[in-house]
C-alpha cells in the first residue's frame, strides 16, 4: 500500500527520470538515424518512438527502457560505428533505423551476421528486408521500394503522363527503385524515356544540365528518387529553368525527410508540379479517429515546444511509422518471455515479431500479423505495409502534407 | 744644414708630406667608400635574400594552397561524397574515378578516408593512418598538411582536406606529394645552395636544406599554412664578396693614388720645389755672402705661380736692401766701436780723475802726513850737520895730536890731550854720539813713513793695474784706505775697526781700496761735528762681508733710489763729482759682488759689500792664510 502511494506520488517523476538518465535502465533501444542532413526525419522518428514508449511508461517486460539516439548523417561508416557500439552494449535490444537506405544496405551483412535486431520505420530500399544468406534480422514498417516504384509509376500514368523519365540517386536505394520502376513500366508495356543517375552533393549546375537533358529527351514527367538535400537541388534547378522547360515531378518520399518544404517553400512550389509518395495516413488530411487524436495529444504533451499543431510534425511519415513500429515491438515483447540475457532477448523479440497474431492498432491501420518468418519465397515477410498502404501526396501552403485522392 | 743631424731635404719632405696626405686621404676614402658600399651591398643582399625567401615562401604557400584547393574541389565531387558515405556501394566507381585523378597534372597517391580517418581507398598502397580523429582537419579554413617521414627518402607532404556533406565532415581526401617532387618543382635545391632553408611546423623542423653550419636567423611566417620558413644567408659568400670588393677598392685606390702621387710629385717638383730650391740657393748665397747675379737668374727662370715670382722679386729686393743695410751697419759698427773705445777711454779717465779727485780731497792730509816726518827728518839732519862739525873739529884735534905724538913733544901732547878732553866735555860728545844714533834712526823711520804713504798713494791711484791678484782684503784694501784717509778722519770721528781673518781674495786691490776710501770719505762727510765710523770685515762661508757704518746725518729716502746713479751728488758744487758711489757700485759688480745701503736720516748709514769667494780660481786663496 505504501509502495503504491509512493508510486502514485513519484510515478511521474520516475517516468521522467526513466526517459532521461536512469542508471537502472535495463533495456537500451538505439535510434541510428540522420538527424543532421535529413534532420526532420530523424527527429520525427524519435518523437514517434518516444510517444509509443511513453504509452507503456518506458517499461518493457518489466524493465525500464532507454532510447539512445545516434546521428550517422547518412554515412554508412558512421552507421557501422554505431552498430558496433550497439553490439558492445549488453543492454541493447534493438535498433531503429532512419530515413537513409544506404547505411542499411552497406551494413546489411554486418547487421544480420551480428544478430542486430533492426527495426526500419523509413528506409525504403527493397533489399533491406530481404537478406538471404542467413537469419533475417530486419523488420520494416515503411514503404518498400519494390512496391514504391510501382505505386509512383501507376499513379503517374493514372494522371495521364506517358513518357516518364527516371532520375535516381546513384545508391543502392536508387538502384532498387530503378528496378521496380522499370519493372512496373515493363508490366504496362512501357519503358522510361531515359534514366539519369546522380550522386550526393550534386551541384546546381549539374542538376540543371540533367534537367535540360531530360527536358530535351521529350519526357513529360520526372520520376525522382532522391532525398531532401538533392531534392532541393533539383527543385532549385528546375525553378531556374524557363517555365516551359519545367517538367512535373513525381517523387519518392525521400524528399520529405529534411527541410525541403522550408527551403522550397509554398511560394516556390507554385512553380513546380510536385507530388510524392506517402503511406496512407495523415494527421492533416486523413479522417481522424479517437486513437489518432489521442496519439497526437500524447505527442503534443510530450513535445510541447515542438508539436503544437498537427503540421508541426515535420516529417509525419517518420513519426507515424516509428510510432506504429514501436507499437508492434511492444506487442511482440508483451507476447514473449524475456530473460536477463539481452542477446537472447534479441532472438526472442525477433521471433516474437514474426509471431504477432493479435491485432495491433496503429495510425496507418490495425495490423493483423504484420510479420512472418522470412524466406526468399516470402519476400515481403518482414514488411508490415503493403502496396495498398501507399498513396501520393503534396504539400499544402503551410507545408502540411495532403494525401492525394482522399 | 751640414751641422744638423740628418734633416730631410725640402723636396723629400714635400713628397713625404704629399704621400702621407694622400695615404690618409686614400685610407679615408677607402674606408668611407668601403663602409658605404659594404652596408649598401649588405642591405641589398639582405633585401634580395628577404625577397627571395618571401618568394620561396609564397611559392611554397601557393604550391600547397593550390593543391589543397584542387583537393577540396575533389572533395566536393558527388562521387567522392557518395563514396565516403557509402564506401561499399561505390567501391568500383571510386577506384576508377580516383585512379584517373591528377593533382595539377602530377600523378600523386590519393587516399580517401572516412570521417574517422580510416582508409576507404588509396590509389597507392594503403598505409595505416598516422592520425587519430582529433588530429584531422575539421574545416577547410586553411590547408591542412603535414610532413611525413621527414629526413628519409620516403619523405612527403601529406595534404588532407575534409569532405563535407550537409556541412558535416564525413571523410577526407588525402594526397601524398613526394617531398623530392616539391623540392624539384620549387627549385629548393638551387635556392639552398646559397642559403639554409628550414621549414618549421609547431616548432619541429620538417625540412632542412642547405649548409647546416649556419644558424637560422630569420623567419618568415607562412600564415596560410601555419608554418614558418627559417633561413640564413651564407655568410661566406657575403664575406667573399666583401673581400673581393675590398681588394678591388684597395687596388683601384692604390692605382689612382699612385698616379696622383706621381703627378703631384712631378708638378710639385716643377712648380714648387724647384723655385723654392732656387730661393734657398739665393738665401744660402746671401748667407755665404756670395755675389748674387740677379739679372741672369731673372732671364733664365720662369715661375708658374705669381706668388713665387713675386716672392723671388721680393727676395731680390730684399737681397739688395740687405746688402745695403749690411754695408751701412758695418759703417755704423765701426763708428760705434770708435765711440765705444772713446767711451772706455773716457770712463778710464773719469775713474782716474775721480781717483785724483779723491786724492785731491786727501791731498792736505796726505801732505801733512808727509810733511810731518819730512820736518823732523830735516831737523834731525840739521842737528846731525852740527854734530858733523863738532866731530870734524874733534877729528882735526886728533890729527894735531897725532903729529905731536910723532914729534914727541910731551908737553904739548899733554896739553893737547887736555884740550881734547875739554872739547869733548864742552860739546858733550858722548851724548852727541848717542843722540846721532837716535836721530839717524828717527830720520830713517820718517823716510819709511813717507815711502809708505807714497806707496799707498801709488797703489791707490794706479790705473794700469787691471789684473786681479790674490790679496789680503784686511791689509791691502781696508788698511791702505784707512791710512790714506786717517788724517781726514782723525779729528772728526772715532774709528772702530773690527777686522776678522779673511782668506786671500782674488781681486783688483786698487779698485776695492778706492771703494772703501770712497765710502769712508762719504761717511766722514756725513758726520757734521763729531761722530763714529765703524768698519768690519768678516768671512762668512762663501762670501766676504765688509760693512762701513756711520752715525751721521743719513740719506733721505728719495735720494737712496738714485744713490748709485752717475753724477748724483748731495754735496756742494765742486766738492764731489757725483761719480763716487756709481763707480764703487760698478767695481763691486765687476767683482760679482753686491754693494747695498741702508740708511736712516739723522741716525746713520750702513754700506755693505758682499764679495763672493771663488776659492778654486786662486791657488793662493787659502782661507785664513
Amino acid at each position: 500500500m505504501r509502495s503504491f502511494l509512493l508510486g502514485l506520488l513519484l510515478g511521474p517523476c520516475l517516468m521522467l527520470v526513466a526517459q532521461g538518465v536512469n542508471a537502472e535502465d535495463a533495456i537500451h533501444l538505439y535510434l541510428g538515424a540522420d538527424q543532421t542532413g535529413a534532420r526532420a526525419s530523424g527527429i520525427s522518428i524519435e518523437q514517434g518512438i518516444r510517444t509509443a514508449l511513453h504509452e507503456v511508461n518506458y517499461t518493457l517486460a518489466g524493465k525500464t527502457v532507454k532510447l539512445i539516439v545516434k546521428d550517422h548523417h547518412g554515412s554508412s561508416v558512421r552507421s557501422k560505428r554505431h552498430l558496433s557500439d550497439f553490439l558492445k552494449d549488453k543492454k541493447a535490444l534493438a535498433v531503429f533505423s532512419g530515413l537513409h537506405s544506404p547505411p542499411l544496405l552497406d551494413n546489411l551483412e554486418f547487421i544480420n551476421e551480428n544478430n542486430i535486431l533492426m527495426l526500419d520505420p523509413w528506409a525504403a530500399a527493397g533489399p533491406i528486408t530481404r537478406y538471404k544468406k542467413g537469419p533475417n534480422w530486419v523488420f520494416r514498417l515503411s514503404i518498400d521500394d519494390s512496391k514504391a516504384g510501382e505505386v509512383i509509376v501507376k499513379n503517374a500514368l493514372k494522371e495521364g503522363f506517358k513518357k516518364p523519365y527516371l532520375l535516381l540517386e546513384e545508391t543502392g536505394w536508387g538502384r532498387s527503385n530503378f528496378k521496380t520502376m522499370s519493372k512496373a513500366l515493363k508490366n504496362l508495356s512501357l519503358s522510361a524515356v531515359g534514366t539519369q543517375w546522380f550522386n550526393w552533393n550534386l551541384g546546381g549546375t549539374g542538376a540543371k544540365i540533367i534537367l535540360r537533358e531530360i527536358q530535351a529527351s521529350g519526357a513529360d514527367c520526372i520520376l525522382l528518387v532522391a532525398n531532401a538535400h538533392e531534392g532541393k537541388t533539383f527543385a532549385k534547378a528546375l525553378l531556374a529553368l524557363n517555365k516551359s522547360e519545367r517538367l512535373p515531378i513525381r517523387s519518392h518520399w525521400g524528399i520529405t525527410g529534411g527541410d525541403f518544404p522550408e527551403v522550397i517553400n509554398a511560394k516556390l512550389r507554385q512553380g513546380i508540379d510536385l507530388k510524392f509518395l506517402q503511406t496512407r495516413f495523415s494527421f492533416i488530411s486523413s479522417k481522424q479517429s479517437p486513437f489518432s487524436q489521442k496519439v497526437f495529444k500524447t505527442a503534443s504533451n510530450l513535445f510541447p515546444d515542438m508539436i503544437k499543431l498537427k503540421k508541426d510534425i515535420q516529417a509525419p511519415t517518420g513519426f507515424i511509422h516509428a510510432y506504429d513500429l514501436t507499437r508492434l515491438m511492444i506487442a511482440a515483447i508483451n507476447n514473449s518471455q524475456f530473460g536477463d540475457n539481452m542477446l537472447q532477448n534479441r532472438t526472442i523479440l525477433r521471433n516474437a515479431l514474426e509471431q504477432i497474431k493479435n491485432p495491433v492498432t496503429g495510425l496507418i491501420k490495425t495490423y493483423q500479423q504484420p510479420f512472418k518468418p522470412y524466406n526468399p519465397q516470402e519476400p515481403d515477410a518482414h514488411e508490415a505495409l503493403t502496396i495498398n498502404d501507399l498513396v501520393m501526396a503534396y504539400y499544402g501552403n503551410q507545408n502540411q502534407i495532403f494525401l492525394d485522392n482522399q | 744644414m751640414l751641422n744638423s743631424p740628418r734633416k730631410l731635404s725640402f723636396s723629400l719632405a714635400f713628397t713625404l708630406f704629399l704621400l702621407s696626405i694622400s695615404v690618409m686621404f686614400g685610407f679615408a676614402i677607402c674606408a668611407v667608400v668601403f663602409f658605404q658600399v659594404d652596408s649598401l651591398v649588405r642591405e641589398n643582399r639582405q633585401d634580395f635574400i628577404q625577397q627571395e625567401m618571401q618568394g620561396i615562401s609564397r611559392e611554397f604557400e601557393n604550391y600547397i594552397v593550390l593543391r589543397n584547393k584542387i583537393l577540396s574541389d575533389y572533395a566536393n565531387f558527388p562521387i567522392i561524397v557518395q563514396s565516403v558515405m557509402q564506401p561499399k556501394a561505390h567501391r568500383g566507381s571510386i577506384e576508377d574515378f580516383m585512379n584517373e585523378l591528377t593533382l595539377l597534372g602530377d600523378k600523386v597517391p590519393l587516399t580517401l578516408r572516412d570521417y574517422a580517418g580510416d582508409t576507404i581507398y588509396s590509389t597507392n598502397e594503403v598505409k595505416p593512418s598516422p592520425h587519430s580523429l582529433t588530429e584531422l582537419p575539421k574545416n577547410n579554413d586553411r590547408p591542412w598538411f603535414e610532413f611525413i617521414n621527414s629526413n628519409t627518402e620516403d619523405a612527403h607532404i601529406r595534404l588532407v582536406t575534409p569532405i563535407f556533406y550537409q556541412n558535416i565532415v564525413e571523410g577526407f581526401v588525402q594526397a601524398d606529394i613526394a617531398l623530392s617532387s616539391v623540392i624539384r618543382s620549387l627549385a629548393f635545391k638551387e635556392h639552398s645552395k646559397q642559403h639554409r632553408i628550414q621549414f618549421m611546423k609547431n616548432g619541429e623542423i620538417v625540412l632542412d636544406l642547405g649548409s647546416q653550419e649556419q644558424a637560422i636567423t630569420n623567419f618568415i611566417p607562412l600564415k596560410k599554412l601555419g608554418i614558418k620558413l627559417g633561413f640564413n644567408t651564407n655568410e661566406k659568400i657575403l664575406l667573399n664578396s666583401r673581400k673581393s670588393l675590398l681588394i678591388k677598392l684597395v687596388i683601384w685606390l692604390a692605382f689612382i693614388w699612385l698616379i696622383i702621387v706621381l703627378v703631384s710629385y712631378k708638378l710639385g717638383r716643377l712648380f714648387l720645389i724647384t723655385p723654392l730650391q732656387r730661393l734657398r740657393r739665393f738665401a744660402n748665397d746671401l748667407a755665404e755672402g756670395k755675389e748674387i747675379s740677379l739679372q741672369d737668374a731673372n732671364n733664365q727662370f720662369k715661375y708658374q705661380f705669381h706668388e713665387l715670382a713675386e716672392l723671388e722679386s721680393h727676395f731680390k729686393t730684399m737681397i739688395s736692401k740687405v746688402t745695403r743695410r749690411e754695408a751701412s751697419l758695418h759703417n755704423a759698427k765701426e763708428s760705434l766701436q770708435e765711440l765705444n773705445d772713446r767711451l772706455v777711454e773716457h770712463q778710464q779717465q773719469l775713474l782716474h780723475s775721480e781717483k785724483l779727485a779723491s786724492v785731491g780731497q786727501l791731498a792736505a792730509g796726505v801732505a801733512h802726513e808727509i810733511n810731518n816726518p819730512t820736518g823732523f827728518v830735516m831737523g834731525n839732519i840739521e842737528v846731525l850737520k852740527d854734530y858733523k862739525d863738532d866731530i870734524v873739529s874733534l877729528f882735526d884735534q886728533y890729527k894735531e895730536l897725532e903729529q905731536l905724538i910723532s914729534q914727541n913733544n910731551t908737553e904739548k901732547i899733554n896739553d893737547k890731550i887736555q884740550d881734547i878732553q875739554t872739547f869733548k866735555k864742552k860739546h858733550d860728545m858722548d851724548y852727541m854720539l848717542n843722540d846721532m844714533h837716535d836721530l839717524i834712526k828717527d830720520s830713517l823711520d820718517g823716510t819709511h813713513r813717507i815711502q809708505g804713504i807714497v806707496k799707498d798713494l801709488k797703489n791707490f791711484s794706479r790705473i794700469d793695474s787691471i789684473e786681479k791678484k790674490p790679496v789680503d782684503i784686511n791689509e791691502e784694501v781696508i788698511e791702505t784706505a784707512l791710512r790714506l784717509v786717517s788724517n781726514e778722519l782723525k779729528y772728526k770721528c772715532t774709528l772702530k775697526k773690527t777686522l776678522k781673518p779673511i782668506p786671500k781674495y782674488l781681486c783688483n786691490s786698487g779698485e776695492l781700496s778706492q771703494v772703501i776710501l770712497n765710502l769712508l770719505v762719504n761717511a766722514s762727510d756725513a758726520i757734521q761735528d763729531k761722530g763714529e765710523i765703524t768698519i768690519t770685515s768678516e768671512y762668512m762661508e762663501d762670501y766676504i762681508q765688509i760693512q762701513i757704518s756711520d752715525n751721521g746725518s743719513g740719506i733721505k729716502e728719495k735720494d737712496l733710489i738714485r744713490l748709485f746713479d752717475p753724477f748724483f751728488t748731495t754735496k756742494e758744487v765742486g766738492k764731489g763729482t757725483g761719480l763716487g758711489l756709481s763707480i764703487s757700485h760698478n767695481i763691486i759688480e765687476k767683482h760679482g759682488g753686491i754693494l747695498s745701503v741702508a740708511s736712516q736720516v739723522n741716525e746713520g748709514t750702513v754700506f755693505t759689500i758682499m764679495l763672493p769667494i771663488e776659492l778654486e780660481t786662486s791657488e793662493d786663496s787659502m782661507p785664513f792664510s
